[in-house]
């Protein structure tokens, strides 16, 4: 019976409940809109950040991640490799030896970090070696070729600052890990890359991983394993249980350090992280608004009863059958409320992921935007796993429901004798 | 009917079975912030099972809320209430609820009836707080619409009846939860002198072929004239009591 009422008392309120449903429905849409884009965003960066850098998780000698030093090499690193690749939930295990160095060509010269990559297993990866990313000539090959200079890919900005373009050379100077002060080489620009992130374009170059042990003297050493995972949520737990277990084998006698990508990334992680709870208090915003809308809806709606609901409670009706009534009317509204809000929602989504809106368009002209050492480009899409919309539709019909308990209480409070009174 | 000459004063439940109600110095005192406004002034009364009885008096004399304390709506500030045998004195809100809800069938003066309910579930709904089987109220809540003149609008909304028409529902729900009393304050102050008429004989008819007992408020001379028994207030103390 209750129901029946709630229903028809809420349906009788025509206007009044429609604005509450849309207020609830558009809240909810909303958020699912943003939250959908948001973690698509995040998503997307963290698969960039990741492939281009360190991994969901990395392994390197104890120390590296402070010191960023040859002295922190990883050693042993070919079984390493061939074991972490055994390993299920390894997606890619990728060896990267890096350092700092100058580069020179003609009168220029600038200050640059030099990574040793396998080509084969970035060109898998897909980071800075995308095709996307490539703005002329090829990417690096893996085959050293007699005495001829080996490959070296660069950033457009560092190209601009040497004034060299595809097939000229660069002259990379080293310190390396023997006693020699300095290591030179002479190589050859395969490739010029554009990523939109400063720091990339304007001061990385990378070469083939043997020309770089070579020039660095370092052996078959590496500075760095990127693993790529199946599931990169699991990164954190990952890199926990791979440090116990190596502690467990080696004990004290060989120390790595194994970090998942939020330790390897910290600015992006803070980043996204900031950018993660800025959404949470728009949302807080939001839902507050539409709580007091909510809240001011059912208290009127009780007030302008008070006769009605007087005459229910002279005839008998318990105090606590009121207060379900006017919980249930609100719980009506929340759930059509939700239900609309889902589907709208959800078809925004839809258009989301179908069509998705062009960085260039949200931005005014700027086609791409650089976060945490990522630069996002292209088309921004949406992602909603299915606990994240079950959450927020949870939350909006819980707030309705809470929005309703004071009025409710009120009912019950309600002395049939005046209540009958009031006009 | 004998008012003031017992002096009982055994507080036994279904001490007098033969009463429904029994009032014994019933008193009422509003208070306005310094000022007491006494309204009921030490009320004694007895109604016997099955009367028809009107509580006549002018306006401010205390009418309705001497009702309001005989159907548990409202507390004394002295006296004794008993109603069915049972003593109000210290019942909570939910006792006096309950009281309310298996004992007393009320018609108020207005705005009765639930406007999202239709004539049938109005008529319903005291049956279905009793918690009445389905079938149980389909029987009763028909016989008592065909009572009182309403089968054939048992569908119809509050808002699309005409102001006796919704008396009758009230008075359909009143009878339809079987009460030991049935209490009516001003039933027909809003309704023109033919469907006050046809509400007042409709009561009679219950009171006659049911058994019901009735306590009518009101000041229409022609409702006073066709009861049984009259009771006079005046200033809150009954000043005649008049059997036929
Ligand atoms: N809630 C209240 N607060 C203060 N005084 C009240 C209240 N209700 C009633 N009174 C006073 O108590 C007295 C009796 O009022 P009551 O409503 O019982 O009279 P009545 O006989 O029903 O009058 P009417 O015929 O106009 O309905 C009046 O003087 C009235 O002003
Ligand atoms: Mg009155």
């Amino acid at each position: 019976m209750i129901w029946r009422l709630a229903w028809r008392s809420v349906l009788r309120q025509r206007r009044r409940t429609l604005i509450t449903v849309i207020a609830i429905s558009l809240g909810l849409a909303l958020i699912l809109f943003s939250v959908g884009m948001q973690i698509d965003t995040h998503q997307t960066m963290i698969d960039l950040g990741v492939r281009m850098g360190s991994g969901h998780v990395a392994i390197q000698a104890e120390g590296y991640q402070q010191h960023r030093s040859l002295d922190y090499l990883l050693s042993g690193s070919r079984r390493l490799l061939a074991q972490l690749r055994q390993l299920s939930g390894v997606r890619r295990a990728i060896p990267r030896l890096e350092a700092a160095g100058l580069v020179r060509a003609g009168e220029s010269s600038a200050a640059i970090a030099v990574v040793g990559v396998d080509p084969s297993e970035e060109q898998a990866v897909a980071g800075l070696a995308r095709k996307s990313y490539r703005r002329r000539g090829r990417y690096l090959s893996a085959d050293v070729r007699g005495n001829r200079p080996a490959d070296i890919y660069i950033g457009s900005g560092l190209a601009q600052t040497l004034q060299v373009g595809v097939g000229d050379r660069v002259v990379l100077t080293v310190s390396p890990l023997d006693d020699r002060a300095n290591s030179s080489a002479a190589f050859v620009v395969c490739g010029i890359f554009r990523t939109g992130v400063t720091e990339l374009d304007s001061f990385l170059v990378q070469l083939p991983l043997s020309a770089a042990q070579q020039l660095l003297s370092v052996g078959d050493g590496l500075t760095q394993i990127a693993v790529l995972l199946e599931d990169g949520d699991s990164a954190r737990a990952t890199a926990a249980r791979w440090q116990a277990r190596f502690a467990a084998q080696h004990g004290t006698a060989m120390r790595r350090e194994i970090l998942p990508w939020q330790v390897t990334h910290a600015e992006l992680y803070d980043g996204l992280k900031l950018d993660k709870n800025f959404n949470y208090l728009i949302a807080g915003i939001i839902f507050l608004i539409i709580a007091i809308g909510i809240f001011n809806t059912i208290q009127m709606s009780v007030v302008e009863r008070t006769r009605q609901f007087g005459v229910m409670m002279a005839l008998g009706t318990a105090p606590r059958r009121m207060f379900a009534l006017v919980v249930a009317e609100a719980t009506l509204i929340a759930i059509v409320g939700a239900i609309v809000g889902l589907a709208i929602g959800l078809a925004l989504h839809g258009l989301m992921v179908r069509y998705g809106i062009d960085i260039e368009t949200m931005s005014g002209g700027v086609d791409s935007y650089e976060f945490g050492g990522v630069a996002l480009t292209g088309t921004l899409h949406s992602r909603l796993p299915v606990p994240i919309v079950a959450l927020w539709a949870a939350i909006i019909v819980a707030i309705t429901l809470l929005s309703g308990i004071y009025p409710a209480l009120r009912a019950t409070r309600l002395r049939p004798v005046s209540a009958m009174r009031h006009s | 009917m004998n008012v003031a000459g017992e002096d009982q004063s055994s507080q036994a439940s279904k001490a007098h079975p033969d009463l429904i109600v029994r009032l014994r110095g019933l008193t009422k005192t509003y208070r306005q912030g310094a000022i007491e406004v006494p309204a009921v002034r030490g009320v004694d009364l007895d109604l016997a099972r099955g009367e028809f009885t009107v509580l006549a008096g002018p306006s401010g004399s205390g009418k309705t809320t001497l009702l309001n304390m005989v159907g548990a709506l409202d507390t004394p500030t002295a006296g004794t209430v008993e109603v069915d045998g049972q003593t109000l004195d210290q019942l909570s809100a939910t006792q006096l609820a309950q009281m309310r809800l298996q004992r007393i069938g009320f018609v108020f003066q207005a705005y009765n009836l639930i406007p999202v309910l239709n004539a049938f579930e109005n008529a319903e709904y005291v049956m279905l707080l009793q918690g009445k089987t389905a079938e149980m109220r389909q029987r009763v809540v028909s016989r008592v619409l065909a009572q009182v003149g309403l089968a054939d609008l048992a569908s119809r909304r509050p808002a699309e009846l005409s102001g006796g028409q919704q008396q009758r529902v009230a008075v359909a729900r009143a009878i339809a939860s079987a009460p030991a009393l049935v209490l009516a304050d001003e039933p027909t102050a809003n309704l023109d002198s033919k469907s006050a008429t046809e509400l007042i004989e409709l009561m009679h008819t219950l009171n006659r072929t049911e058994g019901m007992t009735f306590l009518i408020s009101s000041h229409d001379t022609k409702i006073i004239e066709r009861a049984r028994r009259v009771i006079w207030l005046e200033d809150g103390k009954i000043v005649s009591d008049s059997a036929k």
